[in-house]
Order: C-alpha cells, then sequence, then structure tokens
C-alpha cells in the first residue's frame, strides 16, 4: 500500500466463507484503537433464521461501510464528519460536539459516542496504520484471511478481482448509500420474524 | 451510554437518541413554539379579548425552549462546543439550519416577551406586530422541524416520511394550546371556550396523522411495519397513555364541554389540557424511541 492515496477509494470484502466468527477482529480493533468496553468499531453480529424447527444461527461481521454516499456526513452540522478523496469517512474529535446526530443517521449502527472524549466513534481502517503503508488491523489479524483489504480502483487488487469474480452484497443497498464494505456469501436477508421482533442482533 | 436512558421500548438497544433530556427538548421546544403561535394568531384576531392568552404565550414560550435547549445541550457530548454550530455550518444537515432557525427564534421570543411585558402603548404596535410576525415565522418552522430533522435520517425507515413532521407539527401545536390553556385559567369562560374549540380541532388532526400513520405501517417496508409494531404493542404506552388518556379522551371531553355552558368548561378544559400535554409528551417519546428500535438489522 502506498503512502500517496490520490485516486485510490479503499475499500474491504469479507469474505463470509472464510469467515468463523472468531472475534479476532474486534479484539485486534479494540486492541488497536483503544476501544471503550461495550462499544465496537468492528464486531461480530449473531442473527437467529427461519422458524421453529427449522432455526439456524448466523453471524455478521459489521463494520463501518466507509460508504460513497454517507449519511453521517450529510448529517453532522459541524462537518466534524468527512469524508476523504480516498473514501475513508472520519470523525475530526476536535470539532465534533456529540450530538449523535451521525449515530441516528448510520443505518448500520456503526458509530457509538466514546465515554472519554464525548465524541463520535468509528471505524477509520486504521487510518493512522494505513497512510503508513500498513493494513488495518482487523485485516492483518484474521485467522482465516476472510477480510481483505485494498483500493478498489486498482484492478491489481486484490479486492478489485474478488467483486469483479463474485457474487457480491452490500448492506441495505436499497438506502442508496453505496457502502463500500462488500461481503461474500453473507445471508443478509433478514427474515420476517426477526424484523417483527423488533430487532436482530 | 452515559446519560438517564428510559428503555421503556426496544430494551437491549443503545439509542442514540435515547436520553430523556433530549426528549423533554424536543416536547418543550414544540410546546414553546405552540404556545407563542396559539398566542400570536389569537392576538391578531382580537387583540382586547385575547390580551391574556396574548401574554401567557408570549412569556411561556423563550421560557420552555430555552430550557429544552438547555437540556440538549447538557446532551450533548461536548456541551461547551455547542455553540461552535453557530460557526462551523453544514449546509446539508437539517441539525445545522435548526441551530440559527432556534438561535433566532430564542431571540425574538425573548424580545416579543419584553414587549408583552411593557405597559400598553410603550411600544409601537406596529414594530410589536413586526416582532411578533417573525416570530410567529420562526415558530411555524420550528413546530415541525424536530420531525424534519429524523424524516432526513436514512435508514430510519419509521421516521422517513411527511407524516412525522406534521405529527410533530400537531403535536406541538396541541400542546401550545394546553399550556397556554392552562395559564389562562383566570381569563373570561369565553376566551376558554375558544381555546378549547382549538385545541379539539388540532388535536382531532393529530389523531388522523396518527392513525394514518400507524395503519400504514404495515403496508410499507419491513423496517416500518417493525417500529410500528414497537409502539403497538406496548398497551400502556401506546393503547392508554398516547391514544386514550392524551388524545382520545381529551378529544370527546373537550368537545362535550365547549358545546354547553361556557362557565361550566373551564374546569374542564383545565383537565383536558393536563391530558393533551402527557399524551403529547409520550407520543413524541414513543416516536422517537420505536423509530430507533430497528435500526441495526442489516
Amino acid at each position: 500500500m502506498a503512502e500517496n492515496n490520490s485516486g485510490k477509494q479503499w475499500g474491504m470484502v469479507i469474505d463470509m466463507r472464510r469467515c468463523t466468527g472468531c472475534h479476532a477482529c474486534s479484539v485486534a480493533c479494540k486492541s488497536e484503537n483503544e476501544v471503550p468496553l461495550g462499544d465496537f468499531r468492528t464486531h461480530v453480529r449473531y442473527f437467529e433464521r427461519g422458524t421453529y424447527p427449522q432455526v439456524r444461527r448466523v453471524f455478521m461481521p459489521i463494520i463501518c461501510n466507509h460508504c460513497d454516499d454517507p449519511p453521517c456526513v450529510r448529517a453532522c452540522p459541524t462537518q466534524a464528519t468527512y469524508k476523504r478523496e480516498d473514501g475513508i469517512v472520519l470523525v475530526n474529535d476536535k470539532t465534533c460536539i456529540g450530538c449523535r446526530a451521525c449515530m441516528v443517521a448510520c443505518p448500520y449502527g456503526a458509530r457509538y459516542l466514546h465515554p472519554r472524549t464525548g465524541t463520535a466513534d468509528k471505524c477509520t481502517y486504521c487510518v493512522h496504520k494505513l497512510d503508513e503503508g500498513v493494513a488495518p488491523a482487523c485485516v492483518n489479524t484474521c485467522q482465516g484471511h476472510a477480510r481483505i483489504f485494498g483500493d478498489l480502483n486498482d484492478p491489481a487488487s486484490e479486492v478489485y478481482n474478488l467483486i469483479r469474480n463474485n457474487r457480491v452484497t452490500v448492506l441495505k443497498p436499497d438506502l442508496g448509500t453505496e457502502p463500500q464494505v462488500y461481503y461474500i456469501s453473507a445471508s443478509i436477508q433478514t427474515t420476517k420474524s426477526e424484523q417483527e421482533a423488533g430487532r436482530g442482533v | 451510554m452515559p446519560g438517564f436512558n428510559i428503555p421503556l421500548l426496544g430494551d437491549g438497544l443503545k439509542m442514540p437518541w435515547g436520553d430523556i433530556r433530549l426528549i423533554i427538548d424536543f416536547f418543550l421546544g414544540g410546546l414553546g413554539v405552540g404556545a407563542f403561535i396559539i398566542a400570536f394568531v389569537a392576538r391578531l384576531i382580537d387583540k382586547e379579548r385575547y390580551q391574556g392568552v396574548t401574554k401567557a404565550g408570549a412569556y411561556i414560550a423563550p421560557v420552555a425552549v430555552i430550557i429544552g435547549l438547555l437540556l440538549l445541550m447538557s446532551d450533548a457530548g461536548v456541551p461547551i462546543r455547542f455553540l461552535t454550530t453557530f460557526f462551523r455550518t453544514h449546509a446539508a444537515s437539517a441539525t445545522s439550519w435548526g441551530t440559527f432557525l432556534q438561535g433566532f427564534l430564542v431571540v425574538f421570543l425573548l424580545i416579543y416577551a419584553w414587549v408583552a411585558s411593557r405597559p400598553e402603548g410603550a411600544v409601537s404596535e406596529s414594530a410589536e406586530l413586526a416582532i411578533g410576525w417573525i416570530a410567529l415565522i420562526l415558530a411555524a418552522l420550528t413546530a415541525p422541524y424536530h420531525g424534519y430533522v429524523m424524516a432526513t435520517m436514512t435508514g430510519r425507515e419509521f421516521w422517513s416520511n411527511a407524516m412525522v413532521p406534521t405529527l410533530f407539527m400537531t403535536i406541538s401545536i396541541s400542546t401550545g394550546i394546553a399550556i397556554v390553556t392552562i395559564f389562562s385559567a383566570g381569563e373570561a369562560p369565553e376566551v376558554q371556550v375558544s381555546l378549547g374549540k382549538s385545541l379539539a380541532i388540532i388535536l382531532g388532526i393529530q389523531l388522523v396523522v396518527l392513525i394514518t400513520q400507524m395503519s400504514l405501517a404495515p403496508t410499507l417496508s419491513a423496517g416500518v411495519k417493525a417500529a410500528a409494531s414497537v409502539l403497538i404493542n406496548n398497551v400502556w404506552l401506546f393503547w392508554i397513555g398516547i391514544l386514550l388518556i392524551g388524545m382520545i379522551a381529551p378529544l370527546i371531553i373537550d368537545i362535550t364541554a365547549v358545546r354547553g355552558e361556557a362557565a361550566a368548561a373551564t374546569g374542564t378544559l383545565f383537565l383536558v389540557s393536563l391530558l393533551v400535554l402527557v399524551g403529547g409528551f409520550l407520543l413524541r417519546y414513543g416516536i422517537i424511541i420505536a423509530g430507533q428500535s430497528t435500526q441495526l438489522t442489516p
């Protein structure tokens, strides 16, 4: 990964065929970014699918989608949440007032209010490492190589080829937020019973 | 999340806007602008007859709005930075517009309250009217504002429609009339009956909007249906608190009272107003919480 990010569009592919739901990504992220107890920048959510007796439990790693049209950026009254040219959505904790508008606007529940700073916090793709040419902590730690990170604009990148050679999906595509995190073989469609239960996680 | 969350609905979920202070701000802000709207409209209709109503609304409005805004500021993660929203603007953010809208609103409400406190003739009528009209426009824009902000939140399907701002506007006006009625208890019975009639009309509209919103929910997306179910399945909150105590009972009592003898209606209208305030608060709470109760489902 180069330090010059011009023309790049960072993105991630999460290959559910390889993900075991081991939570190593969550732990690595927490360790790298000092994420407080009870909050997550990325974690693995569990769902129940089907109705009795045809019931199963599935899991899904969730992370900020670094949307191409991010609703959190639109919602922020002070422009503390912004999108870099390389597609990474960040929060400036010097100007965030902690109004939580971005948290309400995010359809993916990818944000939390940091109890120490009082500002919104979320996945940054470990931008402090990325700008040094190192991949995000969750990607480096994934034992099954289920998280693949790279430049979505680079035809030579693994993410570029995975997206073109596999059936991929994104979370809530109908909202038009254009997420930049793609899933392979994800069981995303929620069942009627989950929706009616008022929760899915 | 630190603060004062009241998870009567959607327990187990972290709700960004679940703190009671924010919900009180939405309630008091709406109540304040509603009080001003009814007060100034009454003043435009008959200045002499509704003098007491105008004064009540003029005093209640800035107090309610300012208390609400202070609570909102205290709910922010970094309250001290709240004023930076005036300098770090963002045209795409409805919250950013709201900063200016409510900022100007408070200024004009305070000026109008000061004018209302002056003796007759101390401020020219044209100046008083000009200030009142500006405040009225700002109040009319603020009445649906919280609902509008909620409607702009992508992915909160229950909120993302024109019904929510409309409903919030009706709650603003109904609770505004209710609080003015309570503080106009010493006014002539005919004046109170006029307020009672206004309240019945807006309460009827509020009921129609709410029923439309809730009855359409099953025909809309799964997210809307799920959020509506969270609300509807809470018998105490929705059916008893919001619908029965907060809307249907006061509407029936109100209509009965204003159709009878004016002098006998005053005490009844006081009770009706209290019920409307309770219902207005619970309805705002229910809509705010229900809309956040399903968002994490991918």
